[in-house]
């Protein structure tokens, strides 16, 4: 009798073989690309690792690139599941690309079916692509096999890099829906180099609500704009011009590193008028500046003067573009509805966000100047 | 009636038997029934509840610090006399059963919503149901001992959530008492079906040894404990999702592991879920233990079959009902219904009779420790 009671109670154990999903069964998308068409159908691009074996040598790992067209971006997977040998599955995605045309519609229709699936990796980087991510995902490198493992490598190392501020899947999508609050993507392009294909950052492309302004702060911004965030990714190193003088432009030149930065956001409201103050203090270590003529304490605390001129200029041109795309990236607008929660129900945030008054101010202090003078 | 021995479980079991018994299928969308009524206040609402409650518990307190030598059902058949008391008992005993579909069906709803879409359900209800039958069937001693141990594991859920910390917003909660205090009180109700557990204090009330006094304690600590582990999930869940976004999500707290990656757990939402399932196997088991008690009761008969019949008709309930969503909606709203009744009005008007029925004469002799 007990043996029965064993035999019966260990086939309940067996309960995974419902929801076993092989390996074999399954190809796995590694990258997904979406593309707006003239008509409003998207097109979407994965791309599926596979490893091939041959006769002799190695086993050689093959990317297939497949692309389909269809109104939603579960009928493009439906139509790509029909072109390739297994079923197509995208719990293992580490990239998401957007096409420039797509994202400036409405990026989170292409969004939604990856929140609502269990299985889905919201881990997923994200980024736009200028031009279309079709093209993207089809670069052939000769150093990367895959092209997913370069796009991800490529954005982590720029966030590393305080170049953009890391957003994923889930992370985004606070931002996305909430209003008083926008988010930027990182933005890559392809670029041809003689005759190899590379993909290359250019930005952070400004979002507004659910869609790209078309509006980007610059690569040499970049690292200055997360930084206003009070983001720092591993690393951070900003180079500005501070001379005008010298003849040979690299003298003109001085490239800090940001060793800690304190960043302060400070709302309030005036006479109904929003006014934010946005102070950034970063402490910095010299990594170029050939004069060698860092003797001095005065010679530093007048460098530390002209990078706090430059770069409080720079601070400011930032914060103007972003009012000019509308994008409220340092979400403003959510600590004007935490703390004044009746000046916000007065405004339209969409329409005010650009006239209200951001007064940003930065200030460096060189405290190192590396292991020469 | 209780002339054999009693199992006697000490007060730090007694303990984790209620935090373990109220922590239970609630916790992953009690954020997202809190926000769907009290907004981002809903913290406040669950403030409101665990406050209230605390009186409901003295009270309940007070009915079992007067017949100390009684669990609940002798109490109410002693109060209600024979055959009222029996049908009040036969009464819990359809509520407790009842909490148990509700909790197998969400269970299975969950599960098959997260992890296992194509493992049919009775699978996961005989699973449940075996395992906890298992458990109920060895005694309240050996309950008690599992549970504690068990508690580890809410630490472990702590430790996943915490790793969320760097994403949270504390702006999200703010401005405080936006959403009207008409709505946070109306959202301590939502927060309430996260706690019916707490008739458990009641039931098992005289098998715990110590003095009434030091037995309260434990019921006040032990709530503390449970509130401040919802309040904790409550808060990370409103300040890492944003306002407008949990109104979406149903069970943030899954979701929001799902955005964070271990070296080596890829998906730390699957790995919260398993612990999960320890919490609800331990609620679900201790409302099948006081069936069992309860029918123990009405039959006079210690058996575990009474418990096995109980267990079997709780699975063949379950599977019959299904996991809906409109259906479970509809049974949720009644088991909160319920809840009231059997959780606070009838203990509260036992209370009231028992203080007019034997007002001078204390029950009979203390309690042999």
């Amino acid at each position: 009798m007990n043996k029965v009671i064993c035999v019966i109670l260990s086939l309940l154990v067996l309960t995974g073989c419902w929801d076993q999903r092989h390996f074999k069964n399954y190809n796995l998308a590694l990258s997904v690309g979406f593309d707006q068409l003239e008509n409003g159908s998207i097109i979407e691009t994965v791309s599926i690792p596979t490893i091939m074996g041959s006769p002799e040598g190695p086993l050689k790992p093959k990317v297939q690139i497949v692309s389909s067209k269809a109104p939603t971006t579960l009928d493009a997977r439906e139509k790509i599941d029909q072109r390739i040998s297994a079923s197509f599955d995208p719990s293992k995605l580490q990239v998401v690309l957007v096409g420039e045309d797509l994202a400036k519609r409405d990026i989170y229709p292409v969004l939604d079916g990856f929140y609502r699936n269990p299985n889905s990796n919201l881990n997923a980087r994200l980024a736009v692509v200028e031009g279309s991510a079709k093209e993207v995902i089809s670069v052939k490198t000769p150093n990367e096999s895959r092209v997913s493992q370069y796009i991800t490598g490529l954005l982590e190392s720029v966030v590393l890099g305080t170049y953009s501020t890391g957003e994923n899947l889930q992370l985004i999508s606070a931002e996305l829906m909430e209003p008083g609050e926008d988010f930027t993507l990182p933005i890559l392009k392809k670029v041809v180099q003689g005759d190899e294909q590379l993909v290359e950052y250019n930005g952070l492309g400004l979002f507004h609500n659910r869609s790209y302004t078309g509006e980007k702060i610059k690569q040499e911004d970049a690292v200055l704009f997360v930084l206003m965030q009070g983001q720092k990714g591993k690393r951070a190193r900003i180079t500005r011009k501070v001379n005008n003088d010298k003849a040979y432009e690299p003298l003109n030149y001085v490239t800090i590193k940001v060793m800690k930065i304190k960043r302060d956001l400070n709302v309030k409201v005036q006479g109904g008028e929003v006014k934010a103050d946005l102070s950034l203090k970063i402490s910095a270590r010299i990594l170029e500046y050939p004069h060698n003529q860092l003797v001095s304490l005065q010679i530093i605390n007048k460098l530390s003067d002209r990078l706090t001129r430059v770069l409080t200029k720079d601070a400011k041109e930032i914060a103007a573009k972003t009012q000019s795309a509308n994008s409220d990236v340092f979400s403003i607008g959510r600590r004007v509805k935490a703390y004044y929660p009746e000046v916000w129900n007065q405004m339209d945030w969409n329409k005010d966000y650009p006239n209200i008054t951001i007064t940003p101010k930065v200030e460096v202090d060189v405290k190192q100047h590396g292991i020469i003078n | 009636m209780s002339s054999q021995s009693k199992p006697m479980i000490s007060r730090r079991q007694f303990f984790f038997i209620i935090v373990q018994t109220e922590i239970g299928v609630g916790v992953l969308s009690m954020p997202y029934d809190l926000h769907g009524i009290a907004k981002q206040d809903g913290w406040i609402s669950l403030l409101i509840t665990a406050f209230s409650l605390l009186i409901i518990l003295f009270l309940l307190w007070m009915l079992a610090k007067r017949h100390p030598s009684l669990n609940f059902f002798q109490i109410l058949e002693r109060v209600f006399s024979k055959w009222p008391g029996k049908f009040i008992i036969v009464a819990y005993i359809i509520y407790f059963t009842s909490v148990s579909v509700l909790i197998v069906l969400l269970f299975g709803r969950m599960l098959s919503l997260w992890v296992l879409p194509s493992t049919p359900f009775w699978v996961l209800s005989i699973l449940m149901v075996s395992v906890c039958l298992y458990l109920t069937a060895s005694g309240l001693k050996i309950i008690a001992r599992l549970y504690t141990s068990l508690s580890l594991f809410l630490f472990i859920l702590i430790f996943l959530m915490v790793f969320c910390f760097s994403e949270l917003e504390i702006l999200y909660i703010l401005p405080v008492a936006q959403s009207g205090w008409i709505n946070i009180v109306k959202g301590a109700n939502e927060g309430l079906l996260s706690y019916f557990g707490f008739i458990v204090t009641l039931v098992i009330y005289t098998y715990v040894e110590g003095k009434p006094k030091d037995k309260f304690k434990t019921v006040f600590w032990a709530h503390c404990f449970v509130t401040c582990f919802y309040l904790f999930v409550v808060l990370v869940s409103f300040t890492f999702f944003s306002t407008k976004e949990i109104a979406l999500v149903q069970e943030p707290v899954l979701y929001m592991l799902k955005s964070f990656q271990f070296p080596i757990i890829a998906r730390i939402d699957l790995f919260f879920l398993s612990i999960w399932v320890v919490s609800v196997a331990t609620s679900f088991a201790t409302y099948l233990f006081m069936t069992g008690m309860g029918l123990q009761t009405v039959f006079q008969k210690q058996s575990s079959i009474l418990v096995t019949l109980a267990a079997i008709s709780i699975f063949i309930i379950s599977i019959f009902f299904g996991f809906e969503s409109e259906r479970l909606e509809l049974l949720g709203n009644v088991v909160v219904f319920l809840g009231y009744a059997f959780g606070i009005f009838i203990p509260i008007f036992t209370l009231c009779i028992s203080a007019l029925r034997f007002k001078a004469k204390k029950e009979g002799g203390k309690q042999s420790e």
